[in-house]
């Protein structure tokens, strides 16, 4: 499982900027303004720390913080199945 | 680091490649057929990696590109040769030969770029180079589809060179002017007379000098060139 810390980190890559506090059930788009590109930045930077790939179609679908630490833990549980 | 070639089999592709393997450079090649790769001319590529790749087909250019992300770690360089041209004055021009054209030059050129879009940025060391022409911006009789889509192929690199820049990933456009032993060779040798006439070096472009201006996008010294069109027209463009 990504901790919370992991998943702050990220979004504070894709933001440009830290943030003082992280809530993993906020929208990212909402709450922290994360625009698209932001979110390919977030990806990208998740693939590289994890190896995890989130296809182009998936990645409209994670929307907060624990979204992206289960799609992370569901990938890597069926990898090392 | 593996570079791949789209249209390695064509004139401008081939002579790419030779320079890039004489460089000892890792290579992927592309063309449309295994048959056209039957070329005499293409002898000194024959024990390079070749893959079969329509470049109007989405799939097989996400297959492709897969391939060669999984082949190189994500790093790897693009590099965009393939094209077409199909020339009428603009009163015959059908929308299947201005489909036929664009699908070519500039739909396969968005297709490649979005595929290695990912895996570049995670490689963060690519470089795309486009091969464009000046056509993009000097009219040229029976040129709308090819104008036009090379026109868009700078457009399109200007927003990749934006979106990769991030990542470190670099992308350009090497427009050249009409080449010697290019699609040159299809046209009328007055055609060739009259542009060389035109060109204040007085000659036509070589295959062999895109190539070269390509191994230096690819290399350390150009790292700090994106988004930009290198025009390599002996002076045409000037005039």
């Amino acid at each position: 499982m990504l901790p919370p810390e992991a998943v702050k980190e990220l979004v504070e890559i894709a933001l440009d900027r830290e943030l003082a506090e992280f809530d993993m059930d906020a929208n990212l788009y909402d709450r922290y303004e994360l625009n698209s590109m932001g979110a390919v930045a977030m990806f990208v930077e998740l693939q590289v720390r994890t190896g995890v790939e989130v296809p182009p179609e998936i990645a409209p679908l994670l929307q907060t913080g624990s979204d992206i630490a289960r799609f992370v833990e569901l990938k890597s549980t069926s990898n090392s199945a | 680091v593996t570079t791949l070639i789209i249209g390695a089999s064509g004139a401008v592709g081939a002579g790419i490649a030779k320079r890039l393997l004489q460089g000892k450079w890792d290579l992927v090649l592309t063309s449309r057929h295994s048959s056209s790769r039957a070329d005499p001319g293409l002898a000194d590529l024959a024990g390079c990696c070749w893959m079969d790749l329509d470049v109007t087909n989405e799939a097989q250019t996400e297959t492709v590109i897969a391939e060669v992300g999984r082949r190189s770690g994500n790093r790897f360089n693009l590099i965009y040769c393939a094209g077409r041209m199909n020339d009428r004055p603009l009163l015959q021009l059908t929308s299947e030969d201005w489909n036929q054209v664009t699908s070519v030059n500039l739909d396969g050129a968005f297709f490649a770029i979005r595929a290695a879009f990912q895996k570049l940025a995670v490689g963060r060391t690519g470089r795309i180079v486009l091969i464009g022409s000046i056509s993009a911006t000097h009219a040229q009789f029976g040129q709308a589809a090819y104008s036009a889509s090379k026109a868009g192929l700078e457009a399109l690199c200007r927003v990749a060179a934006l979106e990769l820049g991030r990542f470190g990933v670099t992308c350009n456009v090497l427009a050249a002017g009409a080449l010697d032993d290019g699609m040159m060779s299809q046209v009328k040798p007055q055609v060739a007379q009259t542009i060389s006439a035109r060109t204040p070096l007085r000659r036509l472009g070589t295959v062999a000098e895109v190539a070269g201006a390509v191994e230096f996008l690819l290399g350390p010294s150009a790292g700090h060139i994106t988004g930009q069109t290198i025009v390599m027209d002996g002076g045409f463009s000037a005039t």
